[in-house]
C-alpha cells in the first residue's frame, strides 16, 4: 500500500466510523427508551419505506426537481439581466436598488399565497416562489460584481476612449462572473427548498402523488413516519444532486472564464 | 487536558426521558372549593385537547363545563384549544392531555401505526366534513367531481375512498385552511365544514353548493379518545367525562347556550353571534350530533358495526398497516347504557 492510498483509507475511516457510531446510537436510543415507530423509525424501516413507497417517491422527487430547476433558471436569467441594468448606470441602480431590496425582504412564505391567487395551482406558481428565493442572491452578488472592477482596468478603458457597451462587454461582464456565479450557487442551494416549500401550498396531486412538499403533508397526516424520513432522504439526495450540477456549472463557466482571458492577452 | 468537559451519555438521556414516557404518573387532583370557598370534594384534572380553535363544534365540551357537569361528575377539566398544526392524537398519546377529539377513521390509522389510542365516546354521529363547490360549476353529485382540483389535507382518507366508490378520479391541492382561492374562481372545490366555511362564502355573494362526505358512503364518527394505559389506569375518570360530555352535548343542542356561545366567543374572536347561530342550526339540520333517532342514532353513540365498516374501508384503500378489529380502536365499557 502506498502512503497516498493508506491516507485516503484513513480519512475514509473517519467519516464512516461517525456514521456506524451515529447508527449505533439511533439504534440505542429507540432500545433503551422503547420510542415507538410513528415517533422514531429506525434506520432499516426508513430504508424499507424508500423501497416501498419509491413508485410515489421517485415521481415526487422529479416534480420537486422540475419545479426547482425551472425557478433556478428563470431566478438566474433574471437576476442576471437586472444586475447588468443595475451595474449599467448608476442612476438605475439608484432608482431601482432600494425596491429590490425591499422586495427581497418580503418573506417568500406571506407571497406564496399571493401567487397561486395570480398564477393557479400548480407549477407556474412553484416556479415563481423558487424564483423569488433565488432571484435575490443573483442580484446582489452580480450587482456587486458589476460594480467592483479594478480602478486601474477602468482607467485603462476610458484612456482608450471604449464605448460604454465595449466596457460592459470586455470589462463589466467578466469581472462579474465569479460573483454571479456564486449568487448563482447559493440559488442552487435555495432552489430545491423553494419549490418544496412552493409545492406545500401551490403544489397539487394526481392519483396521490404530488411533490415532495405535498408527500411531507400527506405522509405526515397519515403518521406514515417511516415514509417521512424516506422523503426526506431522498429531498436530500435530490439537493445534492442539484447542488452538484451548479457547482459543477461554477467550475466548467470559471474554467472557460480563465482560458478566454489567456487567449485575450 | 481536554478542551472542554466531555457530556456523559448518562448525564444527557435522563434528560430526554420525559419525552418518550410524559405523563405516566396519576392525575394530579386539585381540592374544589364552593361559593363559599369552603374545600369541597376533590376533583380529578383532566385536560381535553380539541382539534381546533373554540367553535360550536365544540360546544357541547364547553357546555359541560359552564353549567358545571364536569364539576358534578369530580372533574377539574380543562379545555384546551387546536389549530392547524395541533396534532391531538400525538398530545393523548404522549400523555400531555387525558382526552381529544377527531375523526374515528384518524384514529383507526394511528392505532394501526401502533399508537396506543381508544375511542370512547362519539360527540357526532355524522361529520360535518363537506365539499364545497360554487353552483356556477355544474356539480351536483360526487360523480361530477370526476378530473377536478380538490383543494383538501393531503392524506385524508376521504380522498382515496370516494375515488375507489366512485369510479372517479381526483388532483388534490394542499388545503391552506382559507377561502380567498374559493371566491377567486367559480371553479374552485374546497373541503370544508358544513357548518362552517359555506357561512362565510354566502356572506361574499358566492352562490354555494355542499355535498356532506358522510352522505358518501364513508361516515366516520367525531369522537374523543383517550390513550390505552389512561382508559386502563383511569376507568371511572373516563366513565365519569364520557357521561358528562354527553350530557353537555344533550343540553347544548337543546337546552340554553347562551353563556356557552359567549365563552366561545371570548375564547375565539372570530365566533360571532350571528355565525354561531349558523352553525348550530347547520348541526341539526344535518342531524350531526345526535345523528337519526328512527335509526336508533342518539347523543354519543358509537356503534361497532359502522366501526367496522370503517375499517374494511380503510383496509381497501390500503392505507391501514395491519390488521385490524373493532375492539383494537373502540372501548363500548364507558358508554352509558342509553348511548350504546
Amino acid at each position: 500500500m502506498t502512503p497516498r492510498v493508506k491516507q485516503n483509507l484513513r480519512s475514509l475511516a473517519y467519516p464512516v466510523g461517525t456514521g456506524v457510531a451515529l447508527l449505533a446510537l439511533w439504534y440505542g436510543l429507540i432500545a433503551l427508551f422503547r420510542v415507538p415507530g410513528y415517533v422514531l423509525p429506525a434506520p432499516h424501516q426508513v430504508l424499507g419505506a424508500v423501497w416501498t413507497e419509491r413508485g410515489v417517491l421517485g415521481p415526487a422527487a422529479f416534480i420537486t426537481a422540475r419545479g426547482a430547476f425551472l425557478g433556478f433558471l428563470a431566478a438566474v436569467g433574471a437576476g442576471f439581466l437586472l444586475s447588468l441594468a443595475l451595474g449599467f448606470s448608476p442612476r438605475i441602480k439608484l432608482s431601482f436598488y432600494p425596491y429590490v431590496l425591499i422586495l427581497q425582504m418580503m418573506p417568500v412564505t406571506i407571497l406564496a399565497p399571493i401567487f397561486v391567487l395570480w398564477l393557479g395551482q400548480g407549477l407556474p406558481s412553484i416556479v415563481a416562489i423558487t424564483f423569488m428565493i433565488g432571484f435575490f442572491p443573483v442580484v446582489a452578488n452580480t450587482t456587486m460584481g458589476f460594480l467592483s472592477v479594478d480602478r486601474n482596468l477602468q482607467e485603462l478603458f476610458t484612456v482608450c476612449q471604449a464605448t460604454r457597451i465595449q466596457e460592459i462587454r470586455y470589462l463589466r461582464i467578466p469581472a462579474a462572473m465569479p460573483y454571479f456565479l456564486t449568487g448563482m450557487k447559493i440559488a442552487g442551494t435555495l432552489a430545491p427548498i423553494g419549490a418544496i416549500v412552493g409545492d406545500f401550498l401551490a403544489g397539487s396531486a394526481k392519483d396521490g402523488v404530488g411533490g415532495i412538499g405535498y408527500m411531507t403533508i400527506s405522509y405526515f397526516s397519515q403518521l406514515n413516519t417511516p415514509a417521512l424520513f424516506a422523503t426526506g432522504m431522498v429531498a436530500c439526495v435530490m439537493g445534492f444532486i442539484f447542488v452538484g450540477g451548479v457547482n459543477w456549472l461554477h467550475w466548467f463557466l470559471l474554467r472557460n472564464w480563465h482560458e478566454s482571458i489567456a487567449k485575450r492577452e | 487536558m481536554r478542551p472542554f468537559p466531555r457530556l456523559s451519555v448518562a448525564a444527557v438521556l435522563p434528560l430526554l426521558l420525559p419525552l418518550f414516557l410524559g405523563g405516566c404518573g396519576k392525575p394530579e387532583s386539585t381540592p374544589a372549593a364552593d361559593a363559599a370557598g369552603r374545600p369541597g370534594p376533590t376533583l380529578t384534572k383532566v385536560i381535553l385537547q380539541t382539534d381546533w380553535f373554540a367553535q360550536p363544534e365544540h360546544g357541547g365540551f364547553y357546555q359541560a363545563l359552564v353549567k358545571g357537569y364536569y364539576r358534578d361528575a369530580g372533574l377539574d377539566v380543562e379545555i384546551d384549544q387546536g389549530g392547524p398544526s395541533v396534532r391531538p392524537q400525538e398530545i393523548v398519546a404522549t400523555g400531555r392531555a387525558s382526552f381529544a377529539i377527531g375523526r374515528s377513521d384518524d384514529v383507526i390509522v394511528f392505532v394501526s401505526r401502533g399508537v396506543p389510542l381508544v375511542m370512547v365516546g362519539a360527540l357526532m354521529q355524522r361529520d360535518p366534513q363537506a365539499l364545497m363547490f360554487h353552483e356556477e360549476s355544474g356539480i351536483r353529485t360526487f360523480k361530477d367531481l370526476d378530473g377536478r382540483n380538490l383543494m383538501a389535507v393531503p392524506g385524508s382518507n376521504f380522498i382515496p375512498v370516494l375515488e375507489r366508490t366512485f369510479g372517479i378520479r381526483l388532483s388534490i391541492t394542499p388545503s391552506d385552511f382559507g377561502m380567498s382561492r374559493f371566491l377567486a374562481d367559480n371553479n374552485f372545490v374546497q373541503q370544508c365544514f358544513i357548518t362552517n366555511e359555506p357561512y362565510y362564502v354566502r356572506k361574499q355573494g358566492a352562490r354555494v353548493g355542499t355535498l356532506l362526505l358522510s352522505d358518501s358512503g364513508f361516515s366516520p364518527y367525531r369522537v374523543w379518545f383517550t390513550s390505552r394505559q389512561y382508559a386502563r389506569e383511569h376507568p371511572a375518570v373516563v366513565q365519569a367525562f364520557t357521561a358528562a360530555s354527553i350530557r353537555g352535548w344533550r343540553d347544548y343542542m337543546e337546552g340554553d347556550r347562551t353563556e356557552t356561545d359567549r365563552m366561545i366567543g371570548v375564547l375565539n374572536k372570530q365566533m360571532l353571534p350571528d355565525f354561531i347561530a349558523f352553525s348550530v342550526e347547520a348541526m341539526r339540520t344535518h342531524q350531526l350530533v345526535a345523528g337519526d333517532p328512527a335509526r336508533g342514532e342518539t347523543y354519543g353513540q358509537i356503534r361497532p358495526a359502522r366501526v367496522q365498516e370503517l375499517i374494511e374501508q380503510l383496509t381497501a384503500i390500503g392505507i391501514l398497516t395491519q390488521p385490524l378489529k373493532v375492539e383494537d380502536v373502540f372501548d363500548p365499557g364507558f358508554l352509558p347504557g342509553e348511548a350504546r
